[in-house]
């Protein structure tokens, strides 16, 4: 394999990508979706429409005040107020077991307790759900005013706040309430783009270079030069694996710069992309025509989605899965991109990846020094 | 060109039969010129159907060959071979001294290929496009020059490919072919869609590569081209080769003369076609001068066409 050729063949697919601009629009395109994510705030997410939530009142010892505050709940919101020897359980569990709330409402409760001087202090404590405390500020609006007028003169009044005790949620509960936004995270979204970029870089524009060049016969004229098979192979490889390494270096460098010192990353990177473009030359090879090219690649691609869909459905799909390199690719781009992933903890993963890769690519080798270019 | 309203008429069985040879001897070179071409008892196949049978034949060493046959004879599948594009059923084929396809990788940088269909880049100026495959042949740049100025093509050099016409690319290919001053060069219709300028440049770069050295195998449909440039012509027929000599001696070997005249007799028309070559009709001429009032009296030669007609004729009955 003689660098010189190499040079010149690579340099013909950069010039060529030169005069094809809008085939970098993709890898671009994804670049700047990794420039928004990692440049803007996460949007809070609405969830599903359900009930307002409520605001309960609970008292610790009674008061004039108290009643006349309980005589005038707000209309715009609902408050449950009620004694705490009247919460539904007190019987059974005693007035020391702490107060669980239903999911999403907030709680005040005002407590009587003397200070260390022994004048006793109404402790007004809000509890709120989420993270948000100015849940708690419509209430804290209506409240305040209430109690002023019936206030004891010279009473002291402290207000608490502090995150309520949730009552603990099922599995099954915490799953329905959840929405996909909960599940996407900055890794996820990362390995997704990566894998794009690289499916793009390595598969579908290879094939779609050189169906091109089968169909239009400069393949054929490459080959009676003194370029060899391997040579001209060689050289696409090289381009679209460097063009595939900037794209994923750009997404890594914008979202987790930090994953880009890992060996683990570049590993699964190149392994990867060594993959998929061997994909693209087993296609652009015995795909007669550059449409049937691209078309196969695109099936190509959606079979990968049903297969990792059925694999979770039936088990003979599960063992397919686990011949397609692709089903490692995913997890170990997400865990380097979640934190350091050592290379000998995924070591097994590589191997396997490896041992795939390598069938694939002395499958697309093979086929293109027989036909490629005939 | 004499006009020629009855040459579907003129009779195409021979008068002479067609030299009776061997197929191997056929094809064999004439000349004590060092051969450069040698095929032997070619064979391909594609499945049941054979496409080359069993051809024999041979290309000097600056030889201007001509390969001929009706569409499907197995042209085009005998180039294929020879570029490697093929791997034939049986037979051997040797070019420049390297057996193909076994030795095709060191053959390749020897041999030029001009298809009958253009293969650029058609993103890329013609200049571009010869500047790569000089650095692929590692040929100064100079040359790039040369070729481009050699089939006028300098205006339009920093033109991108896909703004050119048939025939400039046609040009540009043969630019493309002879950067590297190729020892043999095939080419396939190599004047298709060239305006009479333009084929006469090319024909004459034909010319003088043959007369450097450069072994010249073409095919073509263009008889007149056959006859003016060719040394040697093959004429192939489904798949075998039915004779092959200069373009002369096919004329002088197959032509027949006939005399076609036409005379008023009565208030009509009569036309007679007369074959000089037989006693009684030459006579007949004779007589029709002497007693007609003939207002048309030509002699018809074969041309190479003719010559080409009836032996792929002959050889479909």
């Amino acid at each position: 394999m003689r660098s010189s050729m190499l040079r010149i063949l690579v340099a013909r697919e950069v010039r060529r990508l030169q005069k094809n601009p809008t085939a970098l629009m993709l890898i671009g395109l994804l670049a700047a979706v990794a420039l928004l994510m990692a440049t803007s705030q996460p949007v809070t997410q609405q969830k599903a429409a359900g009930p307002a939530p409520r605001f309960w009142l609970v008292y610790f010892h009674r008061a004039p005040w108290i009643e006349h505050v309980v005589e005038n709940l707000p209309e715009s919101f609902e408050v449950v107020a009620m004694a705490r020897e009247d919460v539904p359980g007190t019987d059974r569990h005693g007035l020391d077991q702490p107060l669980a709330y239903p999911q999403g409402d907030h709680a005040v409760e005002v407590r009587m307790a003397p200070d260390e001087n022994g004048e006793p202090v109404i402790h007004v404590v809000g509890r709120f759900s989420g993270s948000d405390p100015t849940v708690l500020d419509p209430f804290w609006a209506w409240f305040w005013p209430t109690t002023t007028s019936a206030f004891i003169q010279g009473a002291r009044l402290e207000q608490h706040v502090v995150p309520r005790r949730q009552a603990p949620k099922s599995a099954a509960q915490t799953l329905q309430e959840a929405s996909v936004a909960d599940f996407v995270t900055p890794e996820l979204i990362g390995a997704v783009l990566l894998l794009i970029v690289q499916f793009f870089a390595c598969c579908h524009l290879l094939v779609s270079f050189t169906s091109q060049d089968r169909e239009r016969g400069t393949l054929m004229a490459l080959t009676l030069s003194p370029a060899t098979s391997s040579e001209i192979l060689a050289a696409k490889f090289l381009f679209h694996l460097g063009l595939s390494l900037v794209g994923c270096v750009a997404i890594v460098a914008i979202l987790q710069p930090a994953a880009l010192l890992q060996p683990t990353l570049w590993t699964v990177l190149l392994l990867t992309s060594f993959g998929l473009m061997s994909v693209g030359t087993c296609i652009s090879t015995f795909a007669r025509t550059q449409a049937a090219a691209g078309l196969l690649a695109l099936c190509y691609m959606l079979a990968g989605a049903v297969l990792f869909y059925l694999s979770t459905k039936f088990s003979a799909f599960g063992v397919l899965k686990q011949c397609v390199f692709e089903n490692y690719s995913f997890p170990l781009l997400y865990r380097s991109l979640k934190a350091p992933l050592p290379l000998t903890a995924a070591l097994t993963h590589l191997a396997t990846m490896g041992a795939l890769v390598a069938v694939w690519f002395t499958l697309a080798r093979s086929s293109f020094i027989r036909f490629g270019w005939k | 060109m004499p006009d020629s309203p009855v040459k579907t008429d003129l009779p195409l069985q021979a008068s002479q039969p067609v030299r009776d040879v061997s197929p191997e001897a056929r094809g064999a070179l004439p000349t004590s010129r060092e051969p450069m071409i040698e095929i032997e008892k070619l064979v391909v196949r594609f499945g049941r159907f054979t496409a080359v049978n069993e051809l024999s034949l041979s290309v000097g060493k600056g030889e201007l060959f001509g390969f001929l046959g009706p569409n499907g004879a197995g042209k085009t599948t005998t180039i294929r071979v020879l570029i490697g594009g093929q791997q034939p059923a049986g037979g051997r084929v040797t070019v420049a001294g390297y057996r193909i396809p076994a030795e095709f990788a060191r053959a390749k940088s020897c041999f030029g290929y001009v298809p009958d269909t253009e293969n650029h880049m058609d993103e890329f100026t013609g200049r571009e496009n010869l500047e790569l495959f000089a650095s692929l042949y590692e040929v100064p740049k100079s040359r790039v020059d040369d070729a481009l100025a050699r089939l006028e093509l300098t205006e339009a050099a920093d033109v991108s490919v896909g703004a050119y016409s048939k025939g400039m690319r046609r040009k540009l290919l043969i630019a493309r072919e002879i950067l590297h001053r190729p020892r043999v060069l095939y080419l396939d219709e190599p004047t298709a869609n060239l305006d009479a300028h333009s084929t006469e440049l090319v024909r004459d770069l034909l010319r003088e590569l043959a007369a450097d050295g450069t072994t010249v195998f073409l095919t073509t449909h263009n008889m007149e081209e056959v006859e003016q440039v060719c040394d040697r012509v093959a004429i192939l027929c489904r798949g075998e080769l039915i004779d092959s000599d200069t373009p002369t001696n096919f004329i002088t070997r197959h032509s027949r003369r006939f005399v076609q005249t036409q005379y008023e007799r009565d208030g009509e028309v009569v036309r007679e076609l007369l074959d000089l070559d037989v006693a009684a009709e030459r006579d007949r001429v004779a007589e029709l001068i002497r007693t007609e009032h003939c207002v048309r009296v030509h002699s018809q030669e074969f041309d190479f066409e003719d010559v080409f007609l009836k032996l792929t004729g002959q050889a479909f009955g």
